[in-house]
Parts: C-alpha cells; structure tokens; sequence
C-alpha cells in the first residue's frame, strides 16, 4: 500500500510505460473522491470478468469504501506493491485499480487462451487414461492434484525467461524426493538465462550439464498418468507453462523404454512387452551396421545359406554395402519426415507411394538388395517401439554411428560401438544421479518406501 | 558412492580376462609340470592376498592409493612409487589388448591391418578411460551382467558336449602331485589380481567390507580348473600344447545349431572382446589415476585441473604410442612379455601390499604417540 | 574436455579411417565360397596333390531352387600352391569362411595324411568343425556327386556326416579337431569315416577306417562300423538283427549305454569288461512267433549272446590291428597316477589282454503285435 505522490503516480508510470500499446485500456470510474483509476490490457483481460465484477458493482454499490473492500476481499486480488510488480502483473493480465486514497489493487481477470484437455497425441496409450496435459498451467497442477491427493506433494512457483516470463511450476512429493536434487534444481533454474522458453524440451537443453548430448537426460512427456507415477517414485515435475508438457527430472535409461501400458497389463504382459521394447532398440540400432559388417568383412560368421541368399541379391548391386545402406536409409529418414509433416489426409499416400513402389522398384532395378529392404523396413518399424519421442530421435541418430564403425572395423567396430556407447551411458548423469545402471536399485527403494507409507509388507 | 557389490565384479573380470592374459596357456606349458599343483596352491596364496589388502585398504576409507601415499609419506618417495606402481597396470591393459588385437587378426579381420584394429581399440579406451571412477564401474556392471549368462552357455555347452574327453581332464589330473614352479604359482594367482584394483577404486567406495570370502575363492578355483581343463578335454592332453590360444581353440570345436550363428567361437569372441576392453580401461583408468597423483602439484585447484588435463593428453599420446610400437614384435615375443609380466606382478603386488602396510603403521604410531 | 566433443572426435577419425579400410575389403558378391574340398594324390604324378574345391555359387533369385557349383581341381606339390593356382583361374576371391568338409583321398590317406591336417590346422579361416573323411575312390569323384535331394551344394555330405539329417549309426562323424588331437593323444587313435563314389548323384557312407598317428590302416565293414558306433555313442539310433530258434528277428535300439573297466590287478591276467546295456522294442518277427512275457525274455537272452560274440570278434579285431580307437590307453593312462611309467606298463599290456563282453539286451516290448 503506497500513498499517491502528487505528479508521479504509479499508474502514470505505468501508463508511460505501456503506451503505444493499440490493447492497453484506462479508464476513469466515478469523479472526485469516489473516483477509481483503471488500467489494464484488453487482450489480455477478460473483458465479462471486467464488465460484471469491476465496473458493475462500481455502480451499484454506493459508497465507496464498500467498493473498496469488495475488491480487497475479492479472491485473487493483491495489493499493489511497486512499480515492477505492477508491471508483470499487468501484463499478465491483471486489472490495475487505484483509488483515490492512493490504493492500488490488482484485480485477476486474466483471459486465458488454451485448447481444452484433449486426448493425448504422441504418447498414445490403449487401455488407460487419456487426456493430455493442456497449454494451462493451472489446469495441468489440477491434473496431477487430482491424481496425486497427498498432503506432502508441493507446487513452487518461478518464472523462465527474460521475455516469456514463462510459469514454471515445481512439483514433488516432499517426504520422497531426494532434497539435493532439489536444491540443484532450483540453483540450475536460477541460473538459466534466456529470453524465451517455449517448449518444455527446451528448458531440458537448459537444466543439464552438458548441452551436447546423444541422449536426452530429462523425460518430457504430456501424460499427466506418468508425471504422478513418477512423482510417487520421488522425482520432480516442472509443469511449464504455455508448453502443454511436462519435464520429470532426474531420469534413466530405462525410463524412456517404459510405456505406461506396462504399468496396467499383468506384470509378464508388461514385462514382456518392455523385453520386446529393448529387442526394438538394439535391433533399430545395430542391424544395418551387422549388414554392413557382414557383406563387407565377415561373411563366415552366419551359415552359409544366409552368406549364398546375400551374395545372390547383392550380386547386381553396383556399390560397396555401406553405400547401399546409407542411401536406403536416408531414404527412408526422409518418408519418415515426410509422412509426419504432411497433412493427415497425404500421409498415408506418401507412405505407399514411397515405400511400397520406391522399395519393390529398386529391388527389381537392382540398385539395393532384397535383404537391404527388409533390413530397412525393420529398422524403421522397431525404431517406432520406443515410446518416448525424445529417446527415438537419438537411436534414429545412432544407428548411423555404428554404421560407420562397422564399415571400418567390421564385426569388430560394432562391438567397439556397443561398449562405447555403454560407457557412454554410464558416463551421463541426470542431476547427478547416474543415467544408466542395469539394476536400478535405487528407484526400487522408493518404490518398497512407498510400499511401507501405505502398510504393505 | 558405490555399493560393495562393485568389488565382487572386479575381482570377476580379471578372472575371466586370465584366459585372454596367457594364464592357460602357461599353465598348460607346465601340465607336466606342476600346473595342477600351482592351482591349488594358488588358492591360499590369493585368499590371503585378498585378505590384507581389502581390510588395509578399509584402514583408508574413499582413499585411493596416490592420496595415501601423497598424504603421508614426502614427495620424493611417493611420487616415484606412483610412477613405478603406475606401470605394472600400464603393462597389464598393454597385453589384454595387445593379445587381443592378435586374436582378431587371426578369427575376425584379416583383412583389415593391425594398426587399423588397435586404433579402433585405443579410440574406445581412450575414451572411457577418463571417466569417472563410478561411471566406469557402472560400465563393467552392465557389461558382464550382460555377458554372463553367455559364459555360462558356452561352459555347459563345453562340458555336456559327447566330445568332451573326461579321460583327458582324468589324465591331467594324476600329475596334481609334482612339484609346482614359481612362475605357474604366480600365473595361477592372476585370477585373484582383481582385489589390486581398489588402489583406485577404494576412492568411491563408501565403506568396503568384503563378505563371503570364500566364494571369491571357489570362483577362483573353478575359474582355473575349467580355463586349464577344459582345452585338455577338447585338444588333448598333447595336442593342446600345439595350439596358440587354447581358449579360441575350444571355443572353436563348439557348434550350435541353436542360433543363426553356428560357431560358438564369434560369440565367444564377442563376449572376450567387450571383456578385454573393460578390462584394459579399469586398467589404464587406474594407470591415469595413478600418474595423476603422481604429477598432482599440491598448488591452487585451477592449476590443478590445468595439469590434469596435461597428463590426461600426455598419456594417451604415450599409451596410444607405446601400443602401436609393441605391434611390431612377433607372437613369441609377445608370449614372452606375458609371462614376465604374470611373473614379475605377484611380487609388485606383494610390494604395494608392503607399501600401503608401512604407511598404515606410520600413521598408527603417529596417532599414538 | 566434454564428453559429446570427443564422441565427435571418435567419429571424425573412423570417418577419416574409412578411405583407407574402403579399397581393403572385398564386398561379399566378389567372393566365392568353398563348401567341401578334397585332397588326393595326383593320378600323373605321385609327388604332386591334386586340390578339388567345391564352390558354391549364389543364386539370385532364390525361388529357384537349381543349385550352380563349381568344381575346381588343381595340381601343385602342395596344398597352398594348389590353392594359389587356383585363385588364378577364377574371377572372384576364395574363401575358405564356410568350408565345412574336407575330405581325404583314400590314396592319399594310405601314404600321409598328416600334411594336409596340419595345413587345415595352420588356416586361420579353415574352421576346426570341418568334417574330415575319406573319399573313396578320390575325393575328385566323391565332390562331383550331386544328390536330387540337394539345393545348397555339397550340403547332403554335411547332413549326413553331421547327423543332421539322416541319423544312420553307419555314420562316424568325426571334426578336425578331434582327428588332431587323436593324431597327437598318447593311447588313443583315430577313425575317420569312409564316403564312398555310387553314382553321379549317390553316395555311400558306411564304414569307417582305423588309423595310426600318420594313415590308414584297417577298414571296417558296416556291421562292425555299427557295434564301434554302439560302443562309442549312447543311445544309438538303430536296429539289430539275430537268431531265435532259426527265426530272424529284428530289434529296434531304443536307449544303449556301454561302458568298459580295465582291469589291470592280476597280472597277465589283464582285461578290459565291456558292459553294454541295451533296451529295445520287437521290430520284425519274420515267422511270426507268438509274443508273451517268458518269450521276451527268451529272446532278450539271444540276443544278448549274439550281441557278446559279434561285439568281441570286433573287439579282437582291433586289438589285432594294434590301433587304439576307443582311447582304452588314455583311460588307463587316466585311472594311473605312476605318469612315468604307465604308458610303457600298457603297451606291454595291450597286446595281451582279454576282453570280456557282457551285454544285457532288454526286448521289453513288442511292438505292436503280440
């Protein structure tokens, strides 16, 4: 609560600062001493919210220091503090009010603008909830609260961003989440000094250690079931606003290879299918990279009918195997592309006109072999079983470094690539937490704690 | 900070790397000569060895050798015991890769050249050598975790096979009463070595105690009986001394009609090839850790990492260097190396025990008096 | 340094690599597989070999099933100089990565096979799963057979001597490794199986020759190749025949196991005791003789008897021979702890000794007829 200096009010201030925007409003209520100054946004106000409880109870309540305490009391008013203050909260939306006893209130009347929750796009799930997280902030807090009614989960509040003054929500269950992690968190959010943080993938690129990874070290997902399983196991959730995703952090490998369906069918279904999805993985990463190794350095490693059918279809193909394989590849990296960004009704032609015709055509012209189609087609299938995005776009990226070794080193290059890329993984931390372990003890002692809290043996 | 666990899987891939390290094929030099003897011997000999150094090194916890002997004994003498105890680890990933490239030449790339092949092992060494201690511990987790089960097929796969010569492992078997050499005693303790490597190591261990000691032996026990028995079952009890590298031999002589591969010996290969090179980077880490301490000057923290980074450099230009020179000697002279350095590390082993002990005592009569 | 720099590093210096390993390698269209070779003495000249390599040749299209193969033969003094010269006369690069049978002229095996062994061995890229034979009369004709039955070449050799396929107990399937290591083994001798040449597109394998550590030295027929697989193999697959009160019957092996005991104790009264034991079921019963329990058991006795004296002449044979294919000197080698001297005890022993059969045949059902 300030008292108005003659000359210099805050709202002048204010209204200097925002002119020469086409949206900005001010209006006078009243004369005199009954008198209101307002201030706001257009665009960013909601304009029945300004008419029905601002400029309406102005009018019909007489005194005005009725109409003061209306306001004061009214749910989501603050009081006007300083100038920067003001400032944010204008511009977010909020209706600035002073009176002329030099009170000044912000009164929320923010219009927000985002689609309603709808099913989920990229991680899509069979059995099992299906809504997605929304471009709301609130909304999405309202997601994970409703899943998650536990007096210990926490939401803190900061904001990203120079110019975006994005919303970041912090949220974790304070009796699991490891404290340092935390603390960490809150230093690295600090410190981030951008002016625009507009997905929350990107925020990821920011919060870890290293900006040049193969791997992302950070889950987005926009499936609030797996942001409140992932609470529950003592990690934090960053809801970002404006984003409609959210990034859980620290995470490990196997948390990219984990889709909630697992969690829901009977535990050997879901075992098998996160078997099934590690299969996927290798064979996605490793088996151009075997092809090449085969046909080029070591055809006595398979029996002989395979080494007889590879040499007969390659036998009219008029390059060495790793070019074959590139270009096949590459061919297909580009229908893969292509069919994403088209529009939904050209897909599916894309697709066929592009791997059917183009595949058969080029057998039958023998530029590529029989097998190299096959090769392909199953790579790109068993790169779609990976069911986070992020991690899928990282082994798209891989396979072509073991190409690469195995066309200088043989079978001998893609066991170089595997420990490699093994030590690697073991080498990345997630907020210092490591990244890849084969038995993820740890996450397993949050689970039996979780199991104790609620009276299971 | 790791868990104890971490201990068991060093001592488990210096077991199993002895195949590749010329550990058969010198106790099967000397079968007629006090090999059988040697293994059994052996067996008490490492135990105890094991013994005094994981409890001296608990004396030291989240210490790793260059801060034990830096902090307590002058520069002058700890900087150069560093160095020397630096060079036997050195030596140590030398011959796994060494043997290895060797292995390839012969069963996988012969068509591509030798130095060609140690580039490709030296670019993932060098890499992974300058992690972090725990993330390399992570690493050998993963990948024996992986490879185990592997092991264990080919050894069932060996041992049911109707080939399998028990009369020959029988045979073997009645010359356990000669007397064993000091060369095939201290071959037969290579399996043990693993424990040496908590001189680094011992550094994230939070608070080493090592249980079931008697496990670790019979593991080095069974270890050794079948790494020396099973090529006799395979090759003979004669005709296994004509074989270059027993082990590749037998794992030849297995066929499986179970997988798209047919010959067990690429799968074995496989697996013998991610071993030796998690062996050679725990090896050539500790090397890099040692030389660190050693070179550490005791100044400012920047200036520190300044030298760190020098040495790091320093030494995978010397460490490449050096591995592409050996290159050029011929197997027999390679095998030479090998048992010198089999023979010559049971005494530095014994040294380093001796140094760390000493230190120990010091500091004990400092703290008394 | 950070870690993603020096993964880009790795990559730049493999991809730097790549133009020096390119012109190294050979794709796999430019290689030509050897399935099978043999090796035989030269038919002009007696000091020179003559190498025949089986090729396969890759199809490429796989619907059709006509099998193309090569054969190429090729005379030098030696087997590498064989291979040499051959490389000369075809387009593509040999290679050896799939060899899978080597087989020895029976010529050849009579002088010394020992060479062409140690050549085998030698080869880095000659596996030691190669089965090794003795082609009769050369390995030339044995390779040229070409079965109807067969789509990837010389693969009917391969199923047949790896069992595979056809499980015949005429068959003694015998690996490189275990013939070198029979050739080097003190008091066990090898046997390799002989593939006899019956037409363009058939073969016979059924016997198998008794070698000493150098060659050849005695045949067996097929009635004693399948009491030495009997002997030598559990659960052989296969039927015996014998006599009952002048009916000639037939039984089916269904489980056989046989072991020996050397008994050295008394001396000059040394043997070896066979213990054969054999369930097996009524296969054919040519006068019909009713079946009942007493019968079986009748019958069970028979053919025991019939099965102890056919199984000794074996045995006797053998030791005439003076070879040790079973590995009766390893196994008393291996029951001895006096390592110095127990070879010389046996070598004095073997000679003598005596061997006692006792086969217990259990005809324990019959069939399905009474």
């Amino acid at each position: 609560m300030r008292i108005r200096q003659s000359g210099d009010s805050l709202l002048q201030q204010l209204s200097q600062q925002l002119s020469g925007n086409a949206d900005l409003a001010q209006k006078e209520l009243g004369r005199g001493a009954d008198g209101v100054h307002m201030l706001y946004l257009k665009s960013m106000s909601d304009s029945s919210i300004v008419s029905r409880y601002v400029i309406t109870p102005f009018y019909e309540m007489k005194d005005i220091l009725a109409y003061e305490s209306y306001i004061e009391n009214y749910p989501g008013t603050t009081v006007g503090k300083d100038e920067k203050t003001l400032l944010e909260n204008v511009l977010k939306g909020f209706i600035c009010l002073e009176f002329e006893n030099g009170h000044i209130y912000l009164f929320e009347a923010n219009k927000n603008e985002s689609s309603p929750v709808s099913d989920g796009q990229t991680e899509v799930i069979v059995q099992g909830p299906s809504d997605a997280f929304t471009e709301n902030l609130q909304v999405n807090i309202n997601l994970i609260r409703h899943r998650y009614q536990s007096e210990h989960l926490k939401a803190e509040l900061t904001v990203v961003g120079a110019k975006s003054r994005t919303r970041v929500a912090i949220m974790y269950d304070d009796v699991r989440v490891d404290k340092a992690i935390l603390e960490e968190l809150r230093v690295r959010l600090e410190g981030i000094k951008v002016d625009l943080i507009q997905g929350a993938g990107e925020l990821d690129k920011h919060l870890s250690d290293t900006k040049h990874r193969l791997f992302p070290t950070v889950v987005v997902t926009e499936r609030p079931d797996r942001a409140v399983f992932n609470l529950s196991e003592g990690k934090i959730l960053l809801v970002v606003d404006t984003t409609g995703y959210v990034v859980i952090l620290p995470s490990i490998f196997n948390d990219y290879l984990t889709a909630m369906d697992d969690k829901l069918q009977l535990p050997i279904s879901g075992w098998f299918l996160k078997t099934i999805r590690y299969f996927g993985l290798i064979i996605s990463t490793i088996l151009p990279a075997i092809y090449v190794a085969f046909t080029s350095f070591n055809p006595e490693v398979w029996k002989v009918q395979i080494a007889l059918l590879v040499a007969g279809s390659r036998a009219s193909v008029p390059y060495p195997s790793y070019l074959e394989v590139f270009i096949m590849l590459v061919l297909m990296e580009f229908l893969t592309e292509a069919s994403l960004r088209l529009p939904k009704s050209i897909g599916p032609t894309a697709t066929t006109v592009g791997g059917l015709i183009l595949g058969t055509a080029a057998t039958e012209a023998g530029l590529v072999s029989n097998i190299m189609i096959i090769i392909v087609s199953a790579v790109a299938i068993s790169n779609f079983v990976i069911p986070l995005n992020m991690m899928m776009y990282s082994i798209r990226v891989m396979k072509y470094f073991f190409i690469i070794f195995a066309a200088v080193f043989g079978l001998l290059g893609i066991v170089l690539g595997l420990v490699g890329v093994v030590m690697y993984l073991c080498s990345l931390r997630s907020f210092g937490k490591p990244y890849f372990k084969i038995f993820a003890l740890d996450q397993w002692a949050n689970r039996v704690q979780g199991g104790k809290e609620n009276g299971q043996k | 900070m790791v868990k104890n666990k971490y201990f068991y899987y060093l001592f488990l891939i210096t077991a199993l790397i002895s195949v590749i390290n010329y550990v058969p094929r010198s106790l099967i030099d000397r079968r007629f000569d006090g090999a059988m003897m040697s293994i059994l011997i052996s067996i008490p000999i490492g135990t105890v060895l094991l013994i005094l150094f994981t409890k001296l090194m608990s004396k030291f916890p989240q210490q790793g050798l260059p801060e034990i002997l830096n902090g307590n004994l002058s520069g002058f003498v700890s900087r150069p015991l560093l160095v020397l105890y630096s060079t036997i680890w050195f030596v140590a990933g030398l011959i796994t890769i060494l043997a290895f490239v060797d292995i390839t030449m012969r069963y996988i790339s012969s068509d591509v050249p030798s130095y060609i092949v140690i580039l490709g092992f030296l670019l993932i060494i060098c890499f992974s050598m300058r992690m972090r201690t725990e993330s390399i511990l992570y690493g050998l987790e993963v990948l024996l975790v992986l490879n185990l089960p592997l092991i264990i097929y080919y050894l069932l796969k060996g041992i049911f096979n109707p080939y399998f010569s028990w009369d020959a492992v029988r045979q073997m078997v009645t010359y356990l009463w000669d007397i064993p050499h000091y060369s095939s005693v201290a071959k037969s303790t290579f399996v043990f070595t693993g424990y040496i490597n908590l001189a680094i190591f011992n550094r994230v261990f939070e608070n080493l105690k090592v249980r079931h000691v008697w496990l670790i032996s019979l593991t080095a026990l069974v270890t050794l009986l079948i790494a020396f028995l099973m090529p006799i079952g395979f090759s003979g009890v004669e005709g296994i001394s004509k074989h270059v590298y027993p082990w590749f031999t037998t794992a030849d002589s297995l066929r499986t009609k179970a997988f798209i591969i047919e010959r067990v010996l690429f799968l074995f290969y496989f697996t013998y090839l991610t071993f030796s090179l998690v062996s050679a980077i725990t090896s050539w880490h500790i090397t890099l850790e040692l030389l660190k301490g050693a070179f550490q000057s005791k100044q400012g923290k920047d200036q520190g990492k300044n030298t760190k980074k020098v040495v790091d450099w320093a030494c995978i230009i010397i460490f490449s260097g050096i591995t592409l020179l050996m290159d050029n000697l011929n197997q027999y002279t390679m095998y030479k190396v090998g048992q010198i350095f089999l023979d010559v590390r049971l005494i530095g082993e014994i040294m380093l025990l001796a140094t760390i002990f000493l230190v120990f005592r010091k500091l004990k009569r400092g703290r008394s008096t | 340094m950070k870690p993603t720099f020096r993964i880009v590093l790795i990559l730049v210096v493999v991809v730097l690599m790549l133009p020096i390993q390119a012109c190294k390698f050979k794709d796999i269209d430019l290689k030509l597989f050897v399935i099978a070779m043999g090796i035989d003495v030269s038919e002009k000249s007696p000091d020179k070999l003559s190498v025949t390599l089986k090729i396969a040749i890759p199809q490429g299209d796989p619907k059709t099933s006509d099998e193309k193969v090569e054969i190429l033969t090729q005379e030098a003094v030696s087997i590498a100089e064989a291979i040499r010269e051959a490389k000369s006369r075809v387009d593509k690069e040999i290679d050896f990565g799939h060899c899978k049978a080597i087989l020895f002229g029976e010529a050849y095996a009579r002088k010394d096979l020992r060479g062409g062994t140690d050549w085998a061995l030698r080869r880095r890229d000659i596996q030691l799963l190669n089965f090794i034979g003795i082609a009769k009369p050369s390995a030339k004709e044995v390779l040229t057979v070409q079965p109807p039955t067969e789509r990837i070449p010389a693969n009917s050799i391969l199923l047949a001597l790896s069992k595979d396929g056809t499980e015949s107990p005429f068959i003694v399937n015998i690996y490189l490794y275990n013939l070198y290591r029979r050739l080097q083994e003190k008091g066990w001798d090898p046997v390799l199986p002989v593939i006899e040449f019956q037409t363009d597109d058939e073969f016979l394998i059924n016997k198998i020759y008794l070698l000493d550590k150098k060659k050849i030295q005695v045949l067996l027929t097929p009635e004693e190749t399948r009491l030495f697989n009997l002997l030598t193999t559990k659960d052989l697959k296969t039927n015996f025949s014998f006599r009952y009160q002048g009916d000639k019957m037939d039984y089916n092996v269904e489980h056989s196991k046989s072991n020996y005991k050397i008994q050295s104790n008394v001396k000059d009264k040394s043997s070896i005791d066979y213990k054969i034991n054999i369930t097996a079921e009524l296969e054919e019963n040519q006068q019909e003789l009713p079946m009942n329990k007493t019968t079986l058991e009748k019958i069970s006795v028979a053919a025991s008897e019939e099965m102890n004296q056919q199984v000794e002449a074996l045995l006797k044979k053998i030791q005439k021979s003076h070879l040790d294919p079973i590995g009766w000197g390893l196994r008393y080698e291996a029951t001895h702890w006096n390592n110095s001297t127990e070879m010389k005890e046996w070598t004095e022993m073997y000679p003598k000794l005596d061997f006692k059969v006792h086969a217990s045949i259990k005809i324990h059902y019959s069939g399905m007829l009474n």
